[in-house]
């Protein structure tokens, strides 16, 4: 530590400049209080390299906030749509399969309670059980394609 | 009604559904949302989906929120941490290069929308691309302490790390900046 007197002042990598460093960007950015902003300001008094450091630092800061405020807005607008629909989605889909299920299940019961003969029966309950089958592989091997597929992540 | 009371009231609307609170939120917060997200991924597309995947997030996730702390360091948080798994999975890309289409990744001219003359358009655009050839530790607080202008305690919040450290980084990482700037040719201030 070499902070002396008025006129010889700490020189540049000194210790005292090295432990005030913290003290400094706290300074300049307006959040240094107390006793530390007491004795950051006696040292600030006497050092022309920290007074340099700041005024440096002060204007980088000033540029960075300044290049904040242009950014403005994301392009293109609000995100707001977007997200709306995002989140509505989910809701919408909730409301979907339930209703998807009720209707299963009152076409269920409208079919065993219809006074239908047992070929006929017969007839269409296959029907409806070969479709789910069949509905069902592909559905299983899609997903089992999308699990193991290597570019699933590649953007296009 | 004070601002953070306005903001309060609002976020507890939130939290019981309100729509249009929401909506009211996501006007509010998003230029802050999206600049954090360009500073990080310095990619206005990709920067505008880190800003729709945060409100999604913090959405689904506003239950977690805590009252009584700034619900912006919260939002920040949110996209900071989406914009370094984003950044994580270009890192390691499965997808393609969009230089390899001849699409080179676009930067925003920092300058276009200022009121200021043009060597300042010119000094910030340099300062942008300095801003992306730094670390990206020292990139990220700068963004948040500067550009974003949060407290070091909010930092230090958002970064998980004490607010000596943050400090710290703060103050190399503007000497990176100017150090970088000089490399460029640019004399700064």
């Amino acid at each position: 530590m070499t902070a002396t007197g008025e006129g010889t002042g700490p020189r540049p990598g000194d210790e005292e400049c090295r432990s005030l460093r913290e003290d400094l960007v706290l300074y300049v950015d307006g959040e240094l209080e107390g006793e530390a902003l007491e004795r950051f300001r006696d040292h600030l008094a006497r050092c022309t390299e920290c007074q340099r450091e700041v005024a440096i630092q002060r204007a980088l800061k000033g540029e960075l906030q300044a290049m904040s405020e242009a950014h403005g807005g994301p392009p293109g607008g609000s995100v707001w749509d977007e997200v709306n629909r995002s989140l509505a989605r989910p809701t919408g889909w909730v409301f979907f399969i339930i209703g998807a299920i009720l209707y299963a299940a009152y076409a269920v019961y409208t079919f065993i309670q219809s006074p239908m003969d047992l070929v006929e029966r017969l007839a269409i309950g296959l029907l409806v059980i070969g479709f789910l089958i069949l509905l069902t592989s592909v559905g299983w091997e899609r997903i089992k394609d999308y699990k193991t597929d290597p570019y699933k992540g590649v953007e296009r | 009604m004070p601002v953070r009371k306005v903001e309060r009231e609002l976020l507890r609307k939130c939290r019981a559904g309100d729509w249009e609170a929401y909506e009211a939120v996501v006007r509010a917060y998003e230029p802050r949302v999206y600049s954090l997200a360009l500073g990080l991924v310095r990619d206005p597309d990709d920067a505008r989906d880190m800003t729709q995947e945060t409100f999604i997030r913090a959405f689904q996730a506003m239950d977690l929120y805590d009252p009584d702390r700034p619900f912006l360091g919260w939002v920040l948080g949110i996209c900071r941490n989406r914009c370094i798994d984003f950044l994580r999975q270009v890192r390691h890309p499965v997808r393609l290069d969009r230089e390899r289409d001849g699409r080179k990744p676009q930067l925003p001219d920092p300058g276009s929308r200022s009121d200021g003359e043009a060597s300042d358009g010119e000094l910030r655009t340099l300062i942008w691309e300095a801003l992306g050839r730094i670390g990206e530790e020292h990139r990220e607080v700068l963004v948040l302490k500067d550009m974003q202008g949060l407290e070091y305690a909010e930092i230090a919040r958002i970064l998980n790390i004490p607010q000596g450290t943050v400090a710290s980084r703060v103050y190399y990482a503007r000497r990176s900046l100017k150090e970088t700037l000089e490399s460029m040719g640019v004399s700064y201030p």
